[in-house]
């Protein structure tokens, strides 16, 4: 009974999907496979920025030790030859990571404000003289640790 | 008449088929890549996370802690490192109170101070040196220097209670104060008898509680031994994996640091290896101590 009406209304039974049904139907496909890889890709891109960023913040808690272990006396005579709280100081240098890139660990250093008695709110225009602030960054990147020293007062 | 139920020819079926089949490796090819490309991102991801979970705890340990016990400082007496090792151990944080009792885990008799009487064997576990481990990396296990209070080498350097509580290097061999006698402080009295160091009457009733990190023996683990809660000797404590993956490195140095610095220094290396391929590797220094 089917085949008699496909018959009567001039289908043929072996008509499969035409040419422009093919083209619609692979665009279709296409379109849909874009996003998918562009979301494999990212994640992968993803994983790869995770990494790097560890292995930064593991050289910038490095050199952050490594400063904090300096005598109070070393580190002021750096910032005061640094000459001001945006330039870095002698302890900056270039770090080899694991992947064998080179990062140019920065370290600032400038005696800290920390009464802000002169009401000025600006944490380097104090005449404290036993706070030093310290920052390490790595050059071109956004990542940075923030400390402090204290100058360790002699025994009464 | 259209006869509807003419089959296919063996030339269409051929050309199916090696059109399938050329379809089939295709796209077996991208999802066998995909397939790898997604264990291996798996792997790397978990491997990051084991590694920062086992650098922090070892970050905290070493921030926190009052001692390094191993690695030693180099003895320039011997032809091995002592300062270089695939181990770490630090006494217990003295702020740690893992049962909430008001009182550290590091106080073993409970009377608020840590490490006040410490006994001749340093961790109260009965072997020379840390039990279980080559204190010295001589290649010697806890090796016994002979008599019975052998267990009071703890440095296992085959001498026995020569490095007292006073900040200097008594025997000469670069470590401070890493093998202490019964009177810690060897201060009035004879160092070899067992010695009240707190004056309350009773001795050796609060031992150095160690915390170690270490690569197990299949070389796929990193584990961090933690001492027991409320124990009643140093063989109390607990072993568990803080990182695994396919292969583990571990090392750790002493670092020299300049006379007048502020704290003393180690470095820490954890290398992670893949299954599928890639190394993590995680590194950084550390100060000793700076966290309290």
């Amino acid at each position: 009974m089917i085949n008699q009406n496909r018959h009567k209304h001039g289908l043929s039974k072996s008509a499969g999907f035409t040419y422009v049904e093919m083209l619609v139907a692979i665009a279709i496909l296409a379109v849909c496979l874009v996003p998918a890889l562009e979301a494999l890709r990212n994640s992968m891109a993803l994983l790869g920025i995770r990494e790097t960023m560890s292995i930064d913040n593991y050289a910038l808690l490095s050199k952050t030790e490594e400063v904090l272990t300096e005598n109070f006396t070393d580190l002021d005579a750096a910032a005061s030859a640094a000459g001001s709280p945006s330039t870095p100081t002698s302890y900056s240098d270039v770090f080899t990571t694991s992947d064998a890139r080179q990062l140019p660990r920065n370290v600032y250093i400038w005696p800290m404000d920390g009464d802000n008695a002169d009401l000025d709110a600006n944490m380097f225009t104090g005449t404290d003289t036993n706070i030093l602030y310290i920052k390490v960054t790595i050059e071109g990147t956004a990542l940075l640790h923030e400390t402090i020293a204290i100058k360790e007062q002699a025994p009464p | 008449m259209i006869n509807d139920e003419r089959g296919l020819t063996l030339a269409e079926i051929l050309i199916t088929v090696a059109i399938a089949g050329i379809l089939v490796l295709g796209i077996n090819g991208l999802t066998g890549s995909a397939y790898e490309q997604w264990q291996y991102s798996n792997e790397r991801q978990e491997m990051l996370s084991q590694g920062n979970f086992a650098m922090s705890r070892i970050i905290q340990a070493v921030n926190a802690t009052r001692r390094v016990l191993i690695p030693l400082v180099d003895d320039p007496a011997t032809a091995y490192s002592e300062s270089q090792r695939n181990i770490l151990a630090v006494t217990l944080d003295p702020g740690l109170d893992r049962d909430v009792d008001g009182f550290a885990d590091g106080d073993n008799d409970k009377d608020g101070l840590i490490d006040e009487d410490i006994p001749a064997d340093n961790t109260f576990d009965g072997l020379p040196g840390l039990k279980g481990v080559d204190d010295n990396n001589d290649g010697l296990v806890d090796e016994n220097p002979g008599g019975a209070d052998f267990a009071s080498d703890n440095d296992e350097d085959g001498r026995k209670r020569e490095d007292c509580l006073n900040g200097i290097d008594d025997d000469l061999d670069g470590s401070i104060d890493e093998d202490l006698p019964k009177q810690n402080d060897k201060v009035g009295g004879n160092a070899n008898n067992d010695f009240d160091n707190d004056g309350d009457g009773r001795t050796n009733e609060d031992w150095l509680d160690p915390v170690l990190y270490l690569v197990s023996a299949d070389g796929k683990q990193l584990v961090e031994r933690m001492p027991g809660l409320n124990p009643i000797d140093g063989t109390n404590y607990a072993e568990y994996p803080v990182a695994e993956a396919e292969r583990i490195t571990f090392t750790v140095q002493r670092l020299p640091v300049a006379v007048g610095a502020q704290a003393e220094l180690v470095n820490v290396i954890l290398l992670l290896s893949g299954k599928y391929g890639g190394d993590i590797r995680f590194e950084t220094s550390l100060r000793i101590g700076s966290g309290k």
